[in-house]
């Protein structure tokens, strides 16, 4: 599981136990049930296939750590907001998708950043830019012109 | 590298003191060592060295804890720095932050700094074109400021001298406004770029579009060799520092080269307070350092200074030098020090999107973009404003967004789509430097090396407001020409400084009741001091202005040290 690799930077040095949650954050308050919403979230979001999906690279770890650090004060309440508010609409109705959350004014904000943020996080992982689209560090050069079905890297 | 100690005169005299190890003050460490002389060269920041100091340069995009975005409070402690493009996550530690340099902004003013070995040669843009007789002549064909005292003529031979050694790729375009240089092979346009080249060649008489000049080694030669650089591999991550020495930067080619002659002595953290002036022999004797730690004050001395710290800290050392003879800073005897100083014009940017070469694409990066050279003005005056601007224009090939949920989400992002292609373009435009745009002191505040603070006092004037629409006018035009889509202007509103482009406020000039500088850069009324950097600049023309400023330095260290063995100096 070489990909495991690209989560290790945003684990915590505590040990993970039932009644805490997985990474320590400077600003959010999140529960351990909140974490493990969050969790399957970036599962429906990138599920695991063949291949990895957004849990097994951390990527829910990476969204709150942007949050946390990049957000403002006024980004953090309105994420945590949308967030409770998302919550509290999914244990009323199990049936409840990201993408119909997406329509309701006071969901959308939250549903339509953290897709972002994991959609991000996936194609900024390590497992992503060395399996999927390979990231070349020293590309060498650059072709102004080739056709689009021999185009092999970003 | 010798690290000095204060205890003797002698140990603190050298033949030649240089303020600032950026992309000039190198130049003229390696110009003063080359022919014989000590050089002491003085730097306000850290040391870095070339390979050894680019603690990200290696790093994957993934490694950074926050993909490079900058966190919100980095971005709460910096309102000005962290404008810049280059402050992300991989280069922070090459930018000066807000609070450990403040000044005073009279209006909105973003001063971008770089203090270490090296300056922002490591962090600049590396777009590298000549200035033309177009430029050199602008004031006295338009009637603004003063004459320049040079023409093309007088620094030709020291663009090509600075260009062999720093190396600068390039296309022979054969353009009077944007003269030729001693090109490595150019990079690429892409097929988007080289259509719209085409389709404005047919379109307009004078409107090329060509690929930019930039200081990359695509193909070193011997004297790149000899630096310890190597081909530029076009990583377009150059804000690290290059491993390779592909980009040119002090830390990669001048300094290590000087160092090599035995010569140098290089001091880091060493902040000037002033030039020493000598009411006696009437001229500066040497320097007044404060140490940037201990903020310990050491006097250094040698026959002639070169003052290179970057176009505003230039003004403040020369200001803060007062003495009897000259009580509102050295060599300010008309008091014009600090006043005309001027910027670039980076306010105005365009986009669109191009539906055509659907089956083509690129592959890999490129450090560079294309270059449309300024055609407004450029032979006589036609608008209702003065001078023009320059642009860049790049494209790329965009991969439609991905949308959905699920397995459906993940299908697209494993295999990206390509879509149209998107352009832009973003304006560089000649400001016209004004009397009451200037630097001055504060009475009273101080910075914690005792220097006082400094006042910016400058903004947009009404030339640069119908430039900018001139820019929109005409670009969005040229890109309706092409049949580009969906063209959005964007006036980023941005304070003068964001360029970091600026210049003047010590202007060279014929005479000394209207200038601070003669033809040699050398100060009218304390001849062993030198200034060669943006801070000599009489007008600011449209091209990047560092390629300028290396020849302007070489040329003068030349005269410099003619001139000491002739004992004028």
């Amino acid at each position: 599981m070489i990909w495991m690799g690209a989560t290790v930077a945003f684990l915590p040095s505590c040990v993970y136990r039932q009644d805490q949650v997985h990474m320590q954050l400077k600003h959010l308050q999140i529960n351990p049930d909140q974490e493990k919403l969050l969790a399957s979230l970036a599962d429906e979001i990138i599920p695991a296939t063949q291949t990895p999906g957004a849990t097994d690279l951390g990527l829910h770890f990476f969204a709150l750590k942007m949050v946390d650090d990049c957000y403002d004060s006024v980004g953090r309440d309105q994420f945590m907001s949308g967030f409770k508010a998302f919550a509290e609409n999914r244990s009323a109705d199990n049936a409840l998708t990201l993408e119909k959350a997406a329509a309701d004014q006071k969901m959308a904000g939250f549903v339509n950043g953290y897709r972002s943020l994991i959609v991000r996080g996936y194609k900024q992982s390590e497992y992503y830019m060395t399996k999927v689209v390979p990231y070349k560090l020293v590309p060498g050069g650059y072709k102004g012109c080739i056709p689009v079905t021999a185009a092999a890297t970003t | 590298m010798g690290y000095l100690n204060t205890k003797g005169v002698k140990e603190r005299t050298f033949d030649a003191i240089v303020i600032g190890s950026g992309i000039s003050g190198g130049w003229a460490a390696k110009e003063f060592t080359e022919k014989g002389l000590s050089t002491l060269v003085l730097e306000r920041g850290r040391e870095v060295k070339h390979l050894k100091d680019y603690p990200t340069t290696n790093m994957m995009p993934w490694e950074f804890e926050h993909r490079g975005q900058l966190t919100a409070d980095l971005v709460k402690e910096n309102p000005v720095v962290s404008k810049c493009y280059a402050f992300r996550e991989d280069a922070l530690h090459f930018f000066v932050k807000d609070k450990e340099h403040p000044y005073v902004q009279d209006k909105p003013f973003d001063w971008i700094r770089g203090y270490q070995v090296g300056g922002k040669s490591l962090l600049w843009a590396r777009q590298t074109q000549r200035w033309s007789d177009f430029d050199f002549t602008g004031p006295a064909r338009d009637g603004f400021v003063v004459d320049w005292p040079i023409r093309y003529k007088d620094i030709a031979p020291w663009y090509s001298y600075v260009e062999k050694f720093a190396g600068i790729s390039g296309n022979k375009d054969g353009l009077p406004q944007l003269p030729d240089g001693e090109f490595l092979p150019p990079m690429e346009l892409n097929c988007v770029e080289k259509y719209f080249k085409d389709k404005m060649a047919s379109a307009y008489k004078d409107r090329p579009v060509i690929i930019g000049r930039a200081a990359h080694l695509t193909a070193p030669q011997q004297v790149h060799f000899d630096q310890g650089r190597a081909q530029c591999q076009q990583r377009d991550l150059c804000q690290r520092g290059c491993p390779f020495g592909g980009y040119f930067s002090s830390n990669a080619s001048t300094i290590p080269w000087a160092m090599k002659t035995g010569k140098l002595t290089l001091q880091p953290n060493a902040v000037v307070h002033s030039i020493i002036y000598d009411e006696k022999q009437q001229k500066a004797t040497g320097v007044r350092v404060i140490d940037a730690i201990t903020k310990k004050a050491t006097e250094y001395f040698a026959p002639v200074i070169f003052v290179n710290a970057a176009a505003i800290n230039t003004n403040l050392i020369l200001l803060n030098s007062v003495s009897a003879r000259f009580p509102g800073g050295l060599g300010n005897d008309n008091g014009l020090l600090g006043k005309y100083f001027a910027f670039h014009n980076y306010r105005g940017r365009i986009n669109a999107r191009y539906e055509g070469y659907m089956d083509s694409t690129t592959e890999g990066r490129r450090p560079n973009s294309g270059y449309i050279p300024r055609f407004r003005n450029l032979h006589k005056q036609e608008t209702d404003f003065l001078r023009g601007y320059a642009a860049g224009f790049g494209a790329r090939r965009t991969n439609l967004p991905s949308t959905g949920w699920g397995e459906q989400l993940k299908q697209q992002l494993d295999k990206p789509t390509p879509g149209l292609w998107a352009v832009g373009s973003h304006m560089m435009g000649e400001t016209i430097p004004k009397e009451k745009s200037r630097l001055t002191l504060d009475p009273s505040q101080k910075d914690e090396w005792g220097v006082p603070l400094l006042h910016v006092d400058m903004a947009y004037d009404d030339n640069d407001e119908k430039m900018l629409k001139d820019y929109f006018d005409q670009m969005k035009a040229m890109f309706e020409t092409a049949g580009f889509t969906d063209i959005e202007i964007e006036d980023s509103k941005q304070a003068p400084g964001l360029d970091i482009h600026e210049m003047g406020g010590v202007r060279m000039g014929r005479d000394p009741k209207t200038s601070l500088l003669n033809e040699w850069n050398q100060l009218h009324a304390c001849r062993n001091v030198f200034v060669t950097d943006g801070a000599c600049m009489t007008s600011t023309s449209t091209q990047n202005p560092s390629l300028t400023y290396m020849a302007l330095t070489a040329r003068a260290v030349d005269y410099a040290v003619k001139e000491m063995k002739k004992g004028n100096i």
